[in-house]
């Protein structure tokens, strides 16, 4: 049993962000009712952007290059995690306003669309950086690794499951206990009499999707030194992040949570034994739930049961 | 007049429902939109809203034509709305169906504690989710929310409907008290009776065509005109 515990707590911090990964991708489906397929390559995105920030050549003019390069590490991270998800929500607004057309349609357009916008996204990537894995530099606070028991433990990966949670934490109280939460539902439930009470629908839904893809973009970031950083991460991100939410229940806030933490020990306890085998429990784990029960743990209604 | 509707001819798709239907709605008063199932009184309503927007005629509230404003424009102009089905939100709770309608406009402003004061059994349900609501606890959570919008006028969506005779009662004693605050109302109703006992002006409508005009007390106390215009009563 004891043996066990580095795994089940190496399932548990990866658990935490495959929920930080899904969180975006739930906010839009649950309360847009769109899926974006887009999310993968926003994530990776995200973790390009960052990449670029902290790397030597900032995409700055000259002398705020200059400036920006002569900022301690830590200074320049804390603003990346600023900076680089407020970018990729500028790539949000533009795949909003395609996507305006869609709503109150079949769920199907928003989700081809979505899938052209994520192939665009990644060819754009492959054409700017390449091929070739990066590296994201963070803080020497949060790099390295500590000794407890007889162990050695990754110093980032307790800051990364740190962030997943807060970030978590701040989402839930946003949707759940603010008016600009309730309004989201509302609008989500019934988009006229949402608008009949004098609510700018159109400018909501906008702040939702770019708020989903900055979530997307803080999940790339926090990820990235973790997988690494290369074009098909994104692709390696949707689909956990699929996961969680179907197996969660569309619409779930918990629900993604728990089952976030559920695919991470999964993923965890099956690479305790057989490593080869982790990645493909997850994609059973996926045909399985679709399968068997779409709805998922605790979803209501699934826009995959329509 | 706080609302003008001057021949607006409404269409979904390419069945038309409204034909040069026009009606005016003075400020303060109730007026009564009378006529059977299917004549189009809810069109009407969802086209001065803006919900399904008229291919002709104008729509004019307060004196600013909003024809073609977007429907939250036109709410924030100060007109409220009472659905028949009250579409609350079923999984907020009462207290956050309120909130966010909350707004202001150049008309009186209400509280969600003044409106309260009007239905006082909402003051012990703010925590309740409205899905766990009865039909007439829902009519008021609906009238409340559209009060807290700060309305000059209040579009209501067949207000008796569904509802038990006390509660049908308790509502329209609302649109008096209303109409003594200054808020108009455009009672939509089948139910000629009830809409005529709080109105000052009305109208009868008839497949999509405005078949009458006039004093809700001339159609009150003519009950030929009124057997003529409307069947049965």
């Amino acid at each position: 049993m004891f043996d066990l515990l580095p795994h089940i707590l190496n399932g548990l911090t990866l658990g935490l962000l495959f929920a930080l990964i899904a969180l975006g991708f739930m906010l839009i489906v649950g309360l847009m009712e769109q899926i974006n397929l887009a999310h993968g390559s926003l994530f990776a995105l995200g973790a390009y952007f960052a990449m670029q920030l902290m790397g030597p050549r900032p995409p700055f003019p000259a002398d705020l290059a200059q400036s920006w390069l002569a900022l301690p590490l830590g200074w320049r991270y804390a603003a990346t995690l600023i900076l680089a998800p407020a970018a990729v929500g500028v790539v949000g607004i533009a795949i909003e306003f395609c996507m305006r057309r869609t709503y109150g349609k079949d769920p199907l357009y928003g989700l081809l669309l979505t899938f052209g916008a994520a192939m665009v996204i990644e060819e754009m990537i492959r054409l700017t950086w390449g091929t070739r894995d990066y590296v994201l530099q963070v803080p020497q606070a949060v790099n390295g690794g500590f000794i407890f028991g007889d162990l050695i433990w990754s110093t980032y990966r307790f800051y990364a499951a740190g962030i997943a949670v807060a970030v978590i934490g701040l989402v839930w109280l946003l949707i759940e206990k603010t008016s600009f939460g309730a309004t989201v539902k509302a609008g989500a439930h019934d988009s006229e009499i949402v608008r009949a009470l004098g609510i700018n629908l159109t400018r909501l839904r906008l702040l939702v999707f770019v708020f989903g893809t900055m979530l997307a973009a803080i999940a790339g970031i926090i990820v990235a030194p973790i997988w690494g950083i290369r074009p098909h991460m994104g692709v390696d991100a949707v689909i956990p992040a699929f996961l969680v939410i179907v197996l969660g229940g569309v619409g779930s806030f918990w629900g993604a949570v728990v089952a976030g933490l559920l695919v991470g020990l999964a993923v965890g306890l099956s690479g305790a034994y057989a490593s080869e085998w982790s990645l493909l429990s997850m994609y059973v784990l996926l045909v399985a739930v679709v399968t068997f029960r779409a709805r998922g743990l605790w979803g209501k209604k699934s826009v995959l049961e329509a | 007049m706080i609302l003008q509707v001057e021949a607006v001819d409404t269409f979904y798709g390419e069945t038309q429902a409204l034909f040069g239907a026009s009606l005016s709605v003075e400020r303060g008063k109730v007026f009564a939109l009378l006529g059977p199932n299917g004549a189009g009184k809810t069109t009407m309503l969802r086209s001065i809203l803006g919900l399904t927007r008229p291919r002709r005629g104008a729509v004019r509230f307060d004196g600013r034509e909003v024809t073609h404003s977007p429907t939250h424009e036109i709410a924030r102009g100060g007109i409220g709305w009472v659905p028949d089905d009250r579409r609350l939100c079923p999984t907020l709770s009462v207290a956050r169906n309120l909130g966010i309608a909350q707004k202001r406009t150049k008309f009186r402003s209400w509280t969600v504690k003044e409106a309260c004061e009007i239905f006082s059994p909402l003051e012990y349900l703010m925590e309740r989710e409205c899905e766990n609501l009865s039909g007439g606890e829902m009519q008021m959570v609906a009238i409340a929310r559209a009060l807290v919008g700060s309305p000059g006028l209040i579009l209501f969506d067949e207000p008796s409907q569904g509802l038990a005779p006390k509660i049908v009662g308790d509502v329209l004693a609302t649109i008096r008290r209303l109409r003594n605050e200054g808020v108009a109302s455009l009672v939509v109703e089948q139910n000629a009776e009830i809409a005529l006992s709080v109105a000052d002006q009305a109208a009868v409508i008839d497949r999509g065509r405005i078949a009458w005009n006039g004093d809700a007390a001339t159609l009150r106390d003519d009950r030929g005109l009124r057997q003529r215009l409307l069947g049965v009563h």
